[in-house]
């Protein structure tokens, strides 16, 4: 029968033990979510950069389905990475199925729109004028962007963080690009998903209080970064 | 540098906004856009900044130590001998020192190089102590100040003022006429789009009065302001009472004389200078008042405005001179067009400055 103070107590025996395959399961976890954030906000920025300071005929357009591919369920991007990089498939020959860098692809796919998103609103809500008085102050098309980056860092962050929250929460998509493999391709939400499935709460209420944690800390952290790109 | 502008055009979603401005900056000096609002003031600047592309009409620059005149658009080495600060200036996101050093950095200027220039401003600006203050939490007159400073230490041949000193503490908008003056007599060539008629009056060396999307008038401030048409400029921009004249002396009094009428003011400013009075510092009265204001004028009233909840009545007292008072008083004194009647006021209701300088 299942006891949760005995489980919570296992739990919590197991991280204090420093339990390796629990901690494995949380390096590669943070490790393959911070890639993908990383991957995705390297693209988002140049992206949001050329769709907000250009004026182009459809720009509206160009937003509002960058806006819709939010949407995207997330089980939907796994489906369309696995058909992709599966053994038959177009990219079948990279051999990244149930690796870490399918879980970083189909994540860094997943983020995109959302991270795009955010650094178009935070690039649009920068006052037209503040761009023309770097301009007028001499400054050119690079150090233009540089100085809109600055001018817009904290929302960056914000928006960085965002997704990498999104990302680490990702279960379902991950499970089906990864594989679950331990050791290998388990991470903390597909480990959850599997030892609660096989009654082994010990090893998921371990590996959900270390969520949890990691969790709420990034929700501080955003928070505070809002509090400074608000002002 | 002196930049020719040519049959300028600009129009704003098919609605023109300026239709045919031609005009030339080339002597040293400060030169004032004056214009009703949404007069395109603001729409020129930019366009000579080289912030906005004209529709129609050709631009020329020609910089210290080049041979003729480049006909350009957008080229970032004119646009870095020319400074425009917009209003309300706008800060960005970092310290005052940040604010001040930008265009420096632009411009790969060493760091103690930019110490020394943002120190400079600092200082001329009544900002010291003000480096590490977050540029943003400033007030206005402070932030118009850093951003006067920002361009001051890039040391530009052309500065671009929008309303620069609209909506600013007094000490501010005298510091920041003081600093355009400083830059005029650097050689610098100042531009300023202003609905400050004072301002104009005091500062500016040459007048462009912008209306309907064309310079209707121009010319030096002397000419445009007080030899043209007064009443016009009076109306134009809500300037009442304004007169020039001399101050004289009787016995240990200061008198102002502008025709054949004189009262008393309190100034110690001598020879031809101007004259101005707020119509609701003066007070009408049927019979001849005794009271400790110094002025008392008889007059006939010759006309009558109702302004807001105002009227405005202007009396012939030897001048034009407008009185504001309530409609209760209008209709309690029983006055009409050609009533007699006395215009009551303090000696030190009277505003008087010289013309070439500040008050």
């Amino acid at each position: 029968m299942f006891n949760l103070i005995q489980s919570l107590q296992q739990a919590l025996g197991l991280l204090l033990k420093f339990d390796p395959e629990i901690w494995q399961i949380v390096f590669l976890s943070l490790q393959v979510s911070f890639a993908s954030s990383l991957i995705a906000v390297v693209l988002a920025v140049p992206l949001s950069l050329a769709i907000t300071q250009n004026e182009f005929r459809g720009k509206r357009i160009v937003i509002g389905t960058v806006n819709s591919f939010i949407a995207v369920p997330a089980v939907v991007i796994g489906l369309v990475c696995y058909l992709l990089l599966s053994r038959s498939g177009p990219l079948g020959f990279w051999r990244l199925l149930y690796t870490p860098s399918a879980i970083i692809i189909a994540q860094t796919l997943l983020i995109i729109p959302l991270m795009t998103g955010l650094c178009i609103s935070a690039l649009q809500s920068l006052g037209h004028r503040v761009k023309e008085t770097m301009i007028t102050l001499g400054a050119g098309r690079w150090r233009l962007i540089l100085g809109i980056m600055r001018e817009v860092r904290f929302a960056l962050a914000a928006a960085f963080i965002t997704g990498f929250s999104r990302v680490l929460g990702e279960t379902g998509m991950t499970m089906m690009v990864g594989g679950n493999i331990k050791g290998d391709t388990r991470v903390m939400t597909t480990a959850i998903a599997l030892e609660t499935i096989k009654g082994n709460f010990e090893l998921g209420i371990a590996l959900g209080l270390v969520l949890l944690i990691v969790a709420i800390g990034i929700n501080i952290i955003l928070q505070a970064v809002q509090g400074r790109a608000g002002r | 540098m002196k930049i020719v502008a040519q049959n300028i055009a600009k129009s704003f979603d098919g609605q023109a906004v300026l239709k045919d401005v031609s005009l030339t900056i080339d002597a040293t000096g400060i030169y004032a856009l004056v214009g009703p609002n949404g007069s395109g003031k603001t729409t020129l600047m930019r366009i000579l900044a080289l912030l906005e592309k004209s529709d129609g009409g050709t631009l020329k620059y020609k910089t210290r130590g080049s041979e003729g005149y480049d006909a350009v658009v957008y080229s970032p080495g004119i646009r870095k001998k020319m400074g425009l600060i917009h209003n309300p200036a706008v800060m960005l996101s970092g310290t005052v020192r940040y604010n001040l050093e930008y265009g420096l950095r632009v411009r790969g200027v060493s760091q103690s190089e930019r110490r020394r220039r943002s120190d400079q401003a600092l200082e001329s600006l009544s900002l010291r102590g003000f480096g590490k203050r977050e540029a943003r939490t400033l007030s206005a007159g402070e932030i118009q100040r850093v951003a006067l400073g920002r361009v001051l230490v890039l040391d530009p041949e052309v500065v671009f003022l929008d309303e620069p000193t609209a909506n600013l503490d007094p000490l501010s908008a005298k510091l920041i006429e003081k600093t355009i003056l400083e830059l005029a007599s650097r050689g610098k060539k100042v531009v300023l789009a202003t609905h400050n008629i004072w301002q104009v009056e005091r500062i500016a060396n040459r007048v462009w009065f912008l209306n309907d999307g064309v310079i209707s008038i121009s010319g030096t401030a002397q000419d445009v302001l007080h030899k043209g048409d007064q009443a016009f400029w009076g109306k134009f921009l809500g300037r009442d009472n304004m007169y020039i004249g001399k101050i004289g002396k009787l016995e240990n009094r200061k008198l102002f004389k502008v025709d054949r009428v004189s009262f008393e003011v309190v100034t110690e400013l001598e020879g031809q200078v101007m004259a101005s009075l707020n119509p609701t510092e003066i007070i009408l009265s049927s019979q001849k008042l005794v009271s400790s204001a110094r002025n008392v004028l008889e007059g006939v009233v010759t006309e009558a405005v109702s302004e807001g909840g105002l009227y405005k009545v202007t009396l012939d007292v030897g001048v034009a001179l407008d009185v504001a008072i309530t409609k209760a008083s209008w209709d309690e004194m029983g006055l009409h067009k050609g009533s007699r009647v006395y215009a009551v006021f303090k000696a030190s209701s009277v505003r008087i400055w010289k013309e070439e300088n500040g008050e």
